[in-house]
């Protein structure tokens, strides 16, 4: 196995292995509904993939798998972009 | 462990955002000068007359070939631990846990590295998906970042003095990184003043104790895996020199 095999593997547990995660509270969660504090719970926006749902995918195990590939893609992306970012800053 | 906006109030918001800020502001310097380094640059010109020197060496900074295969690296572990957060595994009582990731980061890229992963990883949820505040990304970053995979890799590290075998220690580290940052949360949520310490921190440990089972069990799997494929890890690359 190498690098390039671990990105496909992760590939393959955001869109396919997600699928099978379990839907209840974690453990922060948990905590608040007990408490009673969940209710404080606010969003400043309605994100894009809210919930891990892909927006505009009526199938529901779609969606999310479309989410996670989007996520883990997007976290990639991200980072070699900051990769390039750095590799700029040369005097 | 993702606290979403509205569990803390704006002085501890504004506190651990800024610690957040100053973590990734050290994080990214040391990243930088582990990937960037100086290199020669030969440039090459048409031969004039009547100049002979037609190449000139100068030296300045690049990122070097190591650094390159780091910053591939980052992206790809951050990939991983973002697609291992949606996978959440039930525990006692209803209630589910997922991988923080902050020591198996820290491990394969070491600690300032794996910290600016974590960082992404709880911005994209954030942003992107409304896992975690917004507001309160800097309390997720320090539970998670600061806490989870710098903590966790010197946690480690002070760990492998003591315990000889390697997945063991790997497993206690994996396991303690979880304990700590939920003190953190359970800490930043009682002096917000939503839940007294003596209600959050029993109730969050109860539950964190499992989940860190959980990640000690998720971190060793794949820190094994890596190794039973010669791919190097940080922390192991340390030692040699």
């Amino acid at each position: 196995m190498t690098w390039d095999k671990l990105c496909i593997i992760s590939l393959g547990i955001g869109g396919i292995i997600s699928l099978f995660a379990s839907k209840n509270p974690d453990g922060l969660d948990r905590v608040a509904i007990d408490s009673g504090f969940d209710t404080h719970a606010t969003s400043l926006f309605p994100a894009l993939m809210q919930d891990y749902v892909f927006p505009g995918i009526q199938n529901p195990a779609l969606a999310t798998s479309l989410a996670g590939i989007a996520g883990t893609l997007t976290v990639f992306a991200i980072l070699l972009l900051i990769g390039k970012i750095l590799s700029r800053y040369t005097t | 462990m993702h606290i979403p906006d509205g569990f803390l109030n704006d002085t501890t918001n504004i506190t651990t955002l800024g610690a957040a800020g100053v973590g990734l502001a050290y994080s990214a310097r040391k990243v930088y000068s582990v990937v960037v380094e100086k290199v020669s640059v030969i440039k090459a010109r048409l031969a004039t007359f009547p100049q002979t020197n037609n190449t000139s060496i100068t030296i300045q900074n690049g990122v070097s070939q190591k650094g390159r295969e780091k910053l591939w690296r980052m992206a790809t572990v951050g990939s991983l631990v973002f697609a291992m957060q949606m996978v959440n595994f039930s525990i006692t009582g209803g209630t589910s846990g997922h991988l923080l990731g902050g020591v198996l980061a820290s491990l394969i890229l070491g600690p300032f590295e794996a910290m600016l992963v974590i960082s992404v990883v709880l911005a994209t949820q954030a942003f992107a998906f409304g896992d975690g505040g917004i507001i309160a990304l800097g309390a997720n970053i320090v539970n998670m970042g600061i806490i989870g995979a710098i903590g966790g890799y010197y946690v480690f590290k002070l760990l492998a003095n003591i315990i000889k075998d390697f997945s063991m220690t790997v497993a206690i580290a994996a396991w303690l990184s979880v304990i700590m940052a939920s003190i953190g949360a359970s800490v930043e949520i009682a002096v917000s003043g939503t839940e007294p310490l003596s209600v959050v921190l029993p109730a969050m440990l109860t539950y964190h104790v499992f989940i860190g089972l959980g990640e000690a069990i998720i971190t060793v799997a794949i820190i094994r895996l890596l190794r039973k494929n010669n791919l190097p890890l940080a922390v192991l690359e340390e030692k040699k020199v």
